[in-house]
């Protein structure tokens, strides 16, 4: 497979993913502000935006010749960067940025593992394997920090910092009331009940499937891109239908629509994307014989 | 076999550098835990050593990846990492069951992953050996090697024209067996080994009490505990390229770089998980 | 006692509901084309064989299946959380899963035909109208199944994993298991059922997959009924007897011998289907014969 020549170099990419990732991050910290949780959007949009630049890196690394598919790219990303994430949420307000810098820290080591251990000798493969991990670590955060409203950990553990008082038993993550010495459950959280696991996952596939998909000698970097953005938003509706447990109705159901336009926008785009590269877009038309022997 | 001018990837050996420097990461994450507490460093230890029994245990698993979806090749016709990662989950589901049990001890927690793990790949081995033979009506056979070493069976004349062999031969499916019962070993261990600093450690870090944390801490082990197990497997995987018959495939003779290069990164990630109990940041 | 019996119920029933999906999965995967066996459908084009079936390139079956079963389990934790009926999160969650899968599906297949237009191959609508929501139905009954299956695990039998972990877990032990039993008979009885019946597909054959079939044009919609007929419940078998045996050897003997009992009976089933292997491995030999004679000096 050759690495299609695109518009965007990947640094762009990297440069623009890296900053909208931890800007949409940042920007949830709107909810403690000003006490309402309908800015956790943001984190999924930040998600997205790590999604979107990973994809690109995917293609980078997937063209010099792995030996094994393109999934596991996107396991091995997710896979280390979960980690990162999880360590990474301890640091309170600098949650993020250290998120960022044990992700590199991590994925370095891993690529060093792989190229000079396993001796695959591929050149990108450290900093490939460092913008994964980096890409990773950055998506669960953005796709937690819109599903609880927070992204540092004793928020995530507890549940959500809902402050709409009427719905304070249910999005409270289960403590029986709010903002008083409560006993906490944990178990009822994101974390918790291990729904951090669906966004594990979610990631991992929406990471790889862009340039798994799209895959072939036409391939092109906008169309691929396109289906980034769309993985992304449609695993943020997914991750939106869950934040409405920890957020409420309202914040909940903000989300769930933000996610759904933005995703219909970037599907359709997709579609007409694909009608462009494509040889023939036949409705109920016989096979086009091209004189293969049968 | 790269695209874009990277250099060939090296032979079957050992890269002296890269393994130098790997043990010098291992011994610096060693090292730090030791630092930070000492009672991190029996649980890192053991989290190396189930990091490097998951990529040993994933060179038994007989892959035959497309090819052997078409009857062209011998092994099973799925992805490497992915059919290493369903059979150690299928373990680690067992085994982290015999913990939370009242019986259940280290022992026969990670004694229990390991069954778990092999008895989900003699099941599904067994299986496509049937498919092969009932549903295909075709016999066993490698393509590596002329006779099976443990049953003495003959392959050459059993293996149809134009193809490299197919189906399990039974030299595959013990292979098989084996690289699910390790792989289990190897996850479940890791998991148990970050379920009891997680218990411990997170009830002082949260001020909570113990039974309350236990719910956080298992699934916290759990979800870390697939993350090492896909990291792992990728790794063993990337060092196996794609296709393995099995403990006979030449391909074998590349576990020991696969083995330090797993232990190598389950040191360094298991350093960082140990990170999140002890007393930084929060 | 009542413990026990419970549990051997639960058990029963868990097994039940992982056959089914088990079946389910593997039909779906082959009425998409996922997985191996699709690397031939994206190689026919390139050899001049252009066809009519959906390509859907989405991952293996495992990390694809992990993916919709964590979706419904963590969705139906989730309504769960809100205090619905479970039966109706199970349900809400394999939906919101199912509309997951199906939007991966038609993205799958535009993507990599869309890419092969250099080799002529035209992007079919009529195949994404028809086929997906046949996917999508398959798919449903094969997460709402495992979902059901981690709900009973979860609560009934007391794992102490969380449901949305469990969910995962499963779902990639499933389409570990679809995926090893049913993709060699996809792949070599269905592609290329124009080969010899009995022997491997020759490598010079690559690529030439059947594409005009029994009344016209090939469609992927016949695969679900050959699949049905043996690799979908060979799947089912696989997968419930994973499930059930795994569940089985814990409940009843996980308190013998201070929990080794439940480890004895694990090596004891191993041991009897390594047995059952070496049967029908010595079968196949002894009744198909060699493909030609055993040379003199092979030894």
């Amino acid at each position: 497979m050759e690495a299609s020549a695109g518009k965007l170099s990947h640094n762009t990419l990297m440069a623009y993913g890296l900053v909208i990732a931890v800007v949409g991050t940042y920007l949830t910290y709107l909810n403690v502000i000003t006490g309402i949780a309908v800015f956790s959007f943001f984190g999924g949009i930040a998600a997205v935006a790590a999604l979107w630049w990973g994809s690109d890196t995917i293609k980078h690394l997937c063209s010099y010749g792995l030996g094994t598919g393109v999934p596991s790219a996107g396991m091995i990303a997710f896979g280390s960067g979960a980690l990162a994430m999880i360590v990474g949420t301890k640091f309170g307000m600098a949650s993020p940025i250290v998120t960022i810098i044990i992700a590199a820290i991590l994925g370095a080591v891993i690529g060093y593992t792989a190229n000079n251990i396993i001796n695959m000798n591929i050149p990108v493969m450290i900093m490939s394997l460092m913008e994964l991990c980096i890409v990773g670590a950055l998506t669960m955060l953005g796709f937690a920090a819109m599903c609880t409203g927070s992204f540092q950990f004793q928020d995530l553990v507890v549940g959500s910092m809902s402050l709409s008082v009427e719905s304070a038993g249910a999005a409270a993550g289960g403590a029986q009331t709010f903002l008083v010495t409560a006993v906490p459950q944990y178990g009822n959280s994101l974390i918790g009940g291990a729904a951090l696991a669906v966004i594990f996952f979610l990631g991992a596939l929406a990471l790889q499937h862009p340039f798994n998909a799209c895959l072939g000698p036409n391939e092109s970097q906008d169309r691929t891109l396109m289906l980034a953005l769309s993985c992304g938003f449609l695993s943020m509706i997914a991750v939106a239908v869950i934040s409405i447990v920890f957020l409420g109705l309202l914040a909940g159901t903000v989300n769930v629509i933000i996610s759904l336009l933005a995703w219909i926008y970037c599907y359709k785009s997709y579609i007409e994307l694909s009608k462009r590269d494509a040889y023939a877009w036949l409705d109920s038309k016989p096979i086009l014989e091209v004189g293969g022997d049968q | 076999m790269s695209a874009l001018g990277g250099a060939a990837a090296g032979g079957d050996g050992i890269n002296p550098t890269g393994a130098i420097v790997g043990i010098v990461i291992i011994l610096v994450s060693l090292g730090a835990t030791m630092m930070l507490s000492a009672s991190l460093v029996f649980p890192l230890i053991g989290i190396i050593i189930g990091g490097a029994l998951i990529g040993f245990g994933v060179h038994f698993v007989p892959v035959g990846g497309a090819p052997a979806a078409m009857g062209q090749a011998p092994g099973i016709a799925t992805g490497v990492a992915m059919l290493a990662a369903g059979a150690g989950l299928a373990g680690l589901f067992g085994g982290a069951w015999a913990y939370a049990s009242p019986e259940g001890t280290f022992l026969t927690a990670i004694v229990g992953g390991a069954v778990g793990g092999g008895l989900m790949m003699a099941i599904t081995c067994l299986m496509v050996n049937a498919t092969y033979v009932f549903a295909m009506g075709i016999p066993a056979a490698s393509g590596k090697v002329a006779k099976d070493p443990i049953t003495g069976d003959t392959f050459p004349e059993y293996k149809s024209q134009g193809t490299e062999g197919h189906g399990l031969p039974f030299i595959s499916f013990v292979g098989g067996v084996i690289g699910g019962t390790i792989a289990g070993l190897g996850g479940t261990l890791i998991y148990i080994e970050i379920l009891d600093v997680y218990n411990t450690g997170l009830t002082t870090l949260l001020q909570a009490q113990g039974e309350a944390i236990q719910p956080l801490a298992i699934s916290l082990a759990g979800i870390l505990a697939i993350g090492f197990f896909l990291v792992n497997a990728v790794l063993a995987a990337y060092n196996i390229t794609g296709t393995i018959e099995g403990p006979h495939d030449p391909k074998f003779k590349r576990v020991p770089r696969a083995v330090i290069g797993c232990a190598v990164a389950s040191a360094f990630c298991g350093f960082i998980a140990l990170l999140l109990v002890v007393n930084i940041g929060m | 006692m009542e413990e026990i019996v419970l549990g051997i119920g639960i058990t029963a029933l868990a097994g039940a509901l992982a056959t089914v999906a088990g079946a389910a999965e593997d039909t779906e995967s082959d009425i998409g084309s996922q997985g191996d066996p699709n690397s031939q459908v994206q190689l026919a084009p390139q050899m001049g064989y252009i066809h009519r079936i959906f390509n859907k390139a989405v991952s293996g079956e495992p990390p694809a299946y992990g993916l919709w079963c964590a979706i419904g389990a963590g969705v139906a934790w989730a309504f769960l959380q809100l205090n619905y009926n479970p039966a109706l999160a199970i349900i809400l969650g394999s939906i919101v899963a199912v509309f997951i899968q199906g939007i991966y599906c038609t993205s799958g297949y535009l993507g990599r035909t869309a890419s092969l237009a250099k080799f002529k191959q035209p992007v079919y609508i009529d195949i994404i109208k028809s086929l997906t929501s046949v996917t999508m139905a398959h798919a449903f009954v094969a997460i709402f199944c495992t979902t059901a299956m981690c709900y009973l695990m979860a609560t009934a039998l007391h794992h102490p994993f969380a449901l949305p972990l469990l969910g995962l877990i499963w779902g990639i032990a499933l389409g570990a298991a679809g995926s090893a039993t049913g993709n060699p008979f996809y792949g070599k009885e269905r592609q290329y059922q124009n080969q010899k019946f009995g022997a491997g597909v020759p490598i010079s054959a690559s690529g030439n997959i059947i594409r005009y079939a029994e009344g016209g044009q090939r469609s992927s919609l016949d695969n679900g009924w050959f699949t049905t007929k043996f690799a979908g419940p060979a799947s089912g078998i696989c997968f419930g007897l994973i499930v059930f045996l795994e569940l089985w050897r814990t409940i009843l003997f996980e308190t013998s011998l201070g929990g080794w009992g439940a480890i004895i009976v694990g090596i004891i089933l191993i041991l009897v289907f390594t047995f059952i292997d070496r049967w029908i491995e010595v079968w196949g030999r002894k009744n198909y014969g060699p493909y030609t004679e055993a040379e003199e000096a092979s030894s």
